[in-house]
């Protein structure tokens, strides 16, 4: 009985000390808290207003001049449209088959170049070669659209090259079988270079008596890579194979957006250009915004499952 | 390198895999430079000369320059160097401005509601509303050709928050518990003493930005329509996929100075190019730390 009554007011002491303290740092975090007020506002009107405008506008029927807080709900019915409109599931199969693609053909060229470079004992040499093959990152796909014309387009590099050559020429811009390629081909250009930075990054954090090690033993460089490099680099390698699969419904839609034609819509026109073509250009904004918001909901749970996946198997992930 | 002792005697099979890395590596090397030396050989490349050669010319003998004075002598050229130029140094300062103290601001797990704020700006990372809602939202606040259409919708960048929150974290304890000593505010200590040692990710954050800035084109042809605002990637993107450039004064000037529309083409992406090629070397390795960070501590 006595030690429960003197147990009360200590609680209490304890609460009040708590919320005294918490008080405290309000008070010596008053100026922080309205500096970062003034950022959440900002990403309130910049990010999610546009998500909730998004999701109920997805459930309408907008028209220009309507606000979401008029125009007429018509329930599922944009989504329904989604799944009933082939045209609709090809640009979904599309974005799909364009992601896979850039996947499996962007990712190991920077991972062998990398090694390759890492292993380079001419140090001005190595030097010289990374400089040059950073630059590409830095143009933009308009320069890099135009640097496709200058190869590819009729009287282009590869087609003087072939008549030349005394073969026919073949028009690769505007043929639906040669457009992935060339998407794929131009990312690869743009990327591999600057891909490497990420591999450089974990393997200058070899032990370097691994490589003495492998001296010793008389590993060659084969036995070496696969024993020493490779392992070093195979967290990295893991990460960034799982983040890629989360933005895998992201294509670089600047990109198609510039190298696509109404010649290669069958395989160019991807859930992004068809919403600012057809979304935007033609108005059609709920039903855009239906096909926007799916994607980015798929998008999200991919991202999310991605980043379990990365936590789980590379031991970090994006957050 | 660290590891060059470690090769001073080179045995058999290490030297073949040298020559053959070498040579991939040069390989790779020449397909990165070589694509724009023949778009410059292209811009300089005259009419005359191309037909003389079957169409079909690396090295121009009689290079020209009329090209690049039909590239300027389009309406508009310099004054869309002038706003690439202005966005491009106003959008990284104003994007620095936000990313900086906000990523500071997370960095203090103590305060009360941390954790909220961390999840609530990491959601915008992962989840955005689309194309269509941006656009609408854009066009309800006004920024439809103004200049600040460029500016504003780009400065928040949560990613970027992060970095500067992790770096901020990585600062040690006892230089932040010396301010509190010495009476420092929370501004003071953000302002005097973080941002200081963040000097090198700061800057590699802006040249991102400033990269992206010059190269955007996309925001310029959804919401800008008036020709005073657009940004030299906008008109060289135009003067790209436009069909009919040629030569408006050919008939009068002989196939030898005449100019060909690809040559034309070429020319305005060489414009586009250069300024990004003339101070990329010096700021290599701030780019270089960019990447680095966002990946060995990210």
């Amino acid at each position: 009985m006595n030690q429960a009554t003197a147990q009360v007011p200590a609680a209490a002491s304890a609460g009040r000390e708590k919320a005294e303290k918490k008080k405290a740092a309000f008070r010596k975090y008053r100026p922080l808290y309205i500096v970062i007020a003034l950022v959440a506002a900002y990403f309130i009107i910049f990010n999610y207003i546009p998500i909730v405008m998004g999701t109920v506008m997805s459930f309408q029927d907008f028209r220009i001049g309507n606000t979401i807080f008029n125009a007429p709900f018509v329930g599922w019915e944009n989504y329904e449209r989604i799944f009933a409109d082939p045209d609709m599931i090809q640009k979904i199969t599309n974005t799909l088959i364009l992601s896979v693609y850039r996947l499996l053909w962007t990712f190991w060229p920077s991972i062998l170049l990398a090694i390759f470079i890492f292993d380079l004992i001419n140090v001005r040499y190595k030097k010289i070669c990374q400089t040059i093959v950073y630059i590409p990152y830095f143009f933009s796909w308009v320069i890099i659209y135009g640097i496709v014309f200058a190869f590819f387009s009729n009287n282009g590099f590869v087609n003087e090259m072939l008549a030349n050559l005394g073969q026919g020429k073949i028009s690769f811009l505007m043929e639906s079988k040669y457009f992935r390629s060339l998407l794929i081909g131009s990312q690869i250009w743009k990327g591999v270079g600057w891909g490497t930075i990420l591999y450089f990054a974990a393997l200058t954090g070899v032990n370097p008596e691994l490589y003495e090690a492998c001296k010793i033993d008389g590993a060659g460089p084969i036995r070496r890579t696969m024993t020493v490099t490779l392992p070093a680099m195979m967290p990295v390698i893991v990460f960034s194979l799982i983040i890629s699969l989360g933005n895998i419904l992201n294509n670089d839609f600047e990109q198609v957006l510039l190298f696509y034609n109404p010649s290669v819509y069958d395989v160019g026109d991807i859930i992004d250009t068809w919403v600012y073509r057809v979304g935007i250009g033609k108005m059609q904004y709920s039903y855009g915004a239906a096909v926007g918001m799916l994607k980015s909901f798929i998008g999200f749970i991919l991202i999310i499952g991605s980043n379990k996946l990365s936590h789980k198997f590379a031991g970090r992930g994006l957050w | 390198m660290a590891r060059n002792p470690n090769h001073i005697r080179l045995t058999g099979a290490e030297r073949v895999y040298q020559v053959v890395i070498a040579v991939i590596v040069g390989i790779v090397t020449l397909l990165c430079l070589f694509p724009f030396i023949y778009v410059v050989g292209m811009s300089l490349t005259s009419e005359g000369e191309l037909l003389a050669n079957n169409y079909f010319v690396i090295f121009p003998k009689h290079p020209i320059l009329r090209t690049y004075q039909l590239v300027f002598e389009q309406s508009g050229i310099i004054h869309s160097l002038l706003i690439s130029v202005l966005r491009t140094v106003v959008g990284p300062a104003a994007s620095l401005l936000l990313v900086v103290p906000a990523g500071y601001i997370l960095a203090k797990d103590d305060m009360p509601g941390h954790r909220g704020l961390v999840i609530f700006f990491v959601i915008t990372m992962i989840l955005n509303g689309g194309l269509i809602p941006g656009y609408l939202l854009i066009n309800k606040l006004h920024l439809m050709n103004t200049f600040w259409v460029y500016i504003i919708p780009a400065m928040g960048n949560a990613f970027n928050m992060m970095i500067v929150k992790i770096f901020v974290e990585g600062i040690p304890g006892d230089i932040m518990e010396s301010a509190d000593l010495d009476g420092a505010s929370e501004l003071q200590k953000m302002t005097r003493i973080a941002v200081p040692l963040l000097v090198p990710t700061i800057c590699a954050l802006g040249l991102f930005s400033a990269v992206a800035q010059w190269n955007s084109w996309f925001d310029v042809m959804l919401y800008v329509h008036d020709a005073n605002l657009y940004s030299m990637s906008y008109v060289i993107k135009q003067l790209m996929t436009s069909v009919n450039v040629s030569d408006t004064m050919s008939s009068m000037v002989n196939p030898i100075d005449r100019v060909t529309p690809e040559g034309f083409k070429m020319a305005s992406v060489v414009i586009a190019v250069l300024p990004i090629l003339c101070v990329y070397p010096f700021l290599q390795k701030y780019f270089i730390y960019g990447v680095y960070t966002g990946s060995v501590k990210g």
